[in-house]
């Protein structure tokens, strides 16, 4: 998942990065309202968090930008002072939901989750594939009630896919969303990663949860 | 331009502007009064002379004579500007005055026939010279035969003139005098009259420096509303600044409770020593969970004391319509809680207002509201209304409700917020305080889908 960061406290800031990088988040953090703008311009991502009192640009009106020019991904914003005003006028602007500081970091984790679960139309934390079971607030997946051990970056590609399900996605997207820029761009290791959790998921061949759609990328698709 | 300048400036112009026309239409009205006199006097005056005339006029051989020397010397004197002629319908000048025939004026004296038995006055210009020639018609029966006369006065207008010439310079001088003292009252007036401003300016100085705490109330009626409401600012002011006060102390007092437990637990963490027999990982467990709990302590405090310092209840205080504001924080909150599906339902009072600020209302409503739409399980409904001079909002929702023993307390919080409730939010505190501070009621309830319902009620 690709997350963009834009708050100004510095320390705050670093506490978000690091805690959704553990998470295996992709992290795009801004300092200010002029970058963080810029940033939330050029860039899709899959969730943003923006604190409301911003320098050079406030957060109202960079979600009001974003709305405007027609970005879609699902908006967090924080407040500190917490008033009804300052919640409504985020709400109004275009952002889906709010919190207020200080908040302890499950709850960010928690709406962020339910935030993108819903910007892709999935109601339920738990993505019910049958056979395939993705529990996205505990981060399990099992196939046929029996817990298939993947490793987060296996997860993440299940889990994005699984989200955006009976859509094709290209491996560019894929690698957008799920690494870090620093990350080998090697469409390879898409490929490796697909291999591997078609392997785990479905080891006898017979449910063939993601297909390869030629020349377009990925397609996970199963009756629900 | 004006705007910019003093009331004295403004009255003083509005005046200037106006005296000079109110003493100009003066100095006409009396110019034309004199005038007036002055001819209504050279009429009479031309009469007498007429009649005078006709007195010593005395038939003779058909013809009317008068004597060579009338009884007026100015008759006889050419230079004396008055002159008489008697003048017969057929013949013509009968008689002249011994000025008027010795006068250049002899023969031009223009004829001009009139109407019988009247004095008619008329104004010539002969040789350069003004002139009031006044004529009477007269018929005089002489040896049985009806002839007409016509006694003619000429007299100059030079004296006249120099009358008028001299009234004129007298009024002017009289009204310029009358203006410049005019000028000086008017000033008197206007420094005597903006007398009391320049106190008020004087003793608002004075409340600067804190000379004065109130401004008194020994000021004209037209100043008093304006003094009456700076003491009431002022009152206002100072009662903000004294809760002000007294918010710094009790959130710097009562932050100081929440910060001692946690330096003490961290003294207790650096007590510990490494490897020691209580299991370090519980101890840090505990520690945690004590900190985070205080932390949370500290944020309600800090949120309720905020809540109490800027909250004032204004004694001007325009109304805020209700329904915009249940509309937005609904619109909101439906967005936030899209995944419950709520279904939202309102019965508000397009009209409905009252007279609180917006943040507040809106603070009091998303409070009670947000708690309906995360408790509530699919709907949430809002009823406002005006009964007996009191604003009732009703919020309702289908969750589980609060049980009875638990009712009192919730709305209790607010008060024992400093006190200790870890892990609570705030919100209801919030609401419950603002319903107090506008005099206001709040119940617990049950809703008519067993889930909570708040009634709110507002004294307008």
């Amino acid at each position: 998942m690709r997350l963009l960061i834009i708050e100004d406290e510095a320390a705050v800031r670093q506490q978000l990065s690091d805690f959704f990088s553990s998470l295996k988040f992709v992290i795009d953090a801004a300092p200010d309202g002029k970058e963080g703008s810029y940033y939330a311009m050029e860039f899709d991502y899959d969730l943003a968090i923006i604190d409301i009192g911003l320098p050079f640009k406030d957060g109202i009106t960079i979600i009001k930008e974003l709305r405007a020019a027609g970005k879609t991904y699902p908006i967090l914003v924080l407040t500190a002072r917490g008033s009804w005003q300052d919640k409504v006028n985020g709400l109004e602007a275009g952002a889906d939901d709010y919190l207020v500081k200080p908040f302890h970091t499950e709850e960010l984790r928690a709406r962020a989750n339910a935030l993108i679960r819903r910007s892709t139309g999935n109601a339920s934390p738990v993505l019910d594939f049958d056979p395939i079971k993705i529990d996205t607030s505990a981060k399990t997946v099992t196939v046929n009630n029996a817990t298939v051990e993947l490793t987060s970056y296996e997860y993440n590609t299940l889990e994005y896919l699984a989200l955006h399900s009976g859509e094709a996605i290209s491996k560019t997207v894929l690698t957008e969303h799920l690494y870090h820029q620093d990350f080998e761009r090697d469409s390879n290791v898409i490929e490796v990663f697909v291999g591997r959790l078609r392997k785990k998921l479905d080891p006898d061949n017979t449910i063939k949860p993601i297909k390869t759609v030629r020349g377009q990328g990925y397609r996970f698709q199963l009756e629900t | 331009m004006l705007r910019a300048k003093s009331l004295a400036w403004r009255i003083f112009f509005a005046s200037v502007i106006l005296m000079p026309i109110l003493l100009g239409f003066c100095a006409f009205i009396l110019e034309r009064a004199f005038r007036a006199s002055l001819l209504t006097a050279e009429k009479d005056s031309l009469l007498t002379h007429t009649y005078s005339m006709m007195a010593v006029a005395e038939p003779d051989d058909g013809f009317l004579l008068l004597p060579e020397n009338l009884t007026d010397s100015r008759f006889n004197d050419p230079n004396s500007g008055l002159y008489a002629q008697v003048i017969d319908d057929e013949f013509g000048p009968v008689w002249q005055s011994i000025s008027l025939e010795i006068s250049p004026l002899n023969t031009k004296i223009p004829d001009n026939k009139v109407e019988m038995g009247n004095l008619d006055l008329g104004t010539a210009r002969i040789n350069g010279e003004d002139f009031f020639i006044s004529r009477f018609n007269t018929v005089w029966e002489i040896d049985d035969q009806d002839r007409e006369y016509q006694f003619c006065v000429i007299h100059s207008q030079k004296q006249t003139n120099a009358e008028i010439r001299n009234y004129r310079t007298t009024l002017a001088i009289g009204l310029i005098g009358l203006a410049l003292l005019l000028i000086l009252i008017q000033a008197a007036i206007i420094r005597w009259g903006l007398l009391p401003l320049r106190r008020l300016a004087l003793d608002i100085k004075q409340l600067e420096s804190g000379d004065i705490e109130n401004l008194d109330d020994n000021y004209p009626t037209e100043i008093l509303p304006v003094t009456q409401n700076i003491n009431h600012l002022l009152d206002s002011e100072s009662l903000q600044r004294k809760r002000y006060k007294n918010t710094l102390g009790d959130l710097a007092h009562s932050l100081k409770t929440p910060l001692t437990v946690i330096r003490s637990i961290l003294e207790s963490i650096k007590l510990v020593p490494r490897g020691a027999a209580d299991s370090p990982e519980d101890l840090h467990e505990g520690s945690h969970a004590s900190i985070d709990e205080q932390v949370e302590r500290m944020n309600n405090i800090i949120m309720h004391q905020l809540n109490r310092a800027t909250r004032t209840k204004a004694s001007f205080q325009s109304a805020t319509p209700i329904q915009p504001i249940i509309e937005r924080i609904g619109q909101a909150l439906v967005k936030v809680y899209k995944a419950k599906n709520i279904q939202f339902t309102k019965d508000v009072g397009k009209d409905l207002e009252y007279p609180a600020p917006e943040d507040d209302l809106m603070e009091m409503l998303g409070n009670l509201m947000e708690n309906a739409f995360k408790y509530g399980s699919s709907q949430v409904y809002i009823q406002a209304s005006h009964i007996d001079q009191h604003l009732i909002l009703t919020i309702e929702d289908d969750g589980p409700g609060i049980p009875e023993n638990m009712r009192s307390e919730i709305l209790e919080r607010g008060a024992r917020v400093d006190t200790s409730t870890p892990g609570q939010g705030i919100g209801l505190a919030v609401t419950t305080d603002i319903v107090s501070t506008y005099d206001g009621g709040i119940l617990v309830k049950t809703s008519h889908w067993s889930g909570a319902k708040f009634v709110v009620t507002l004294p307008y």
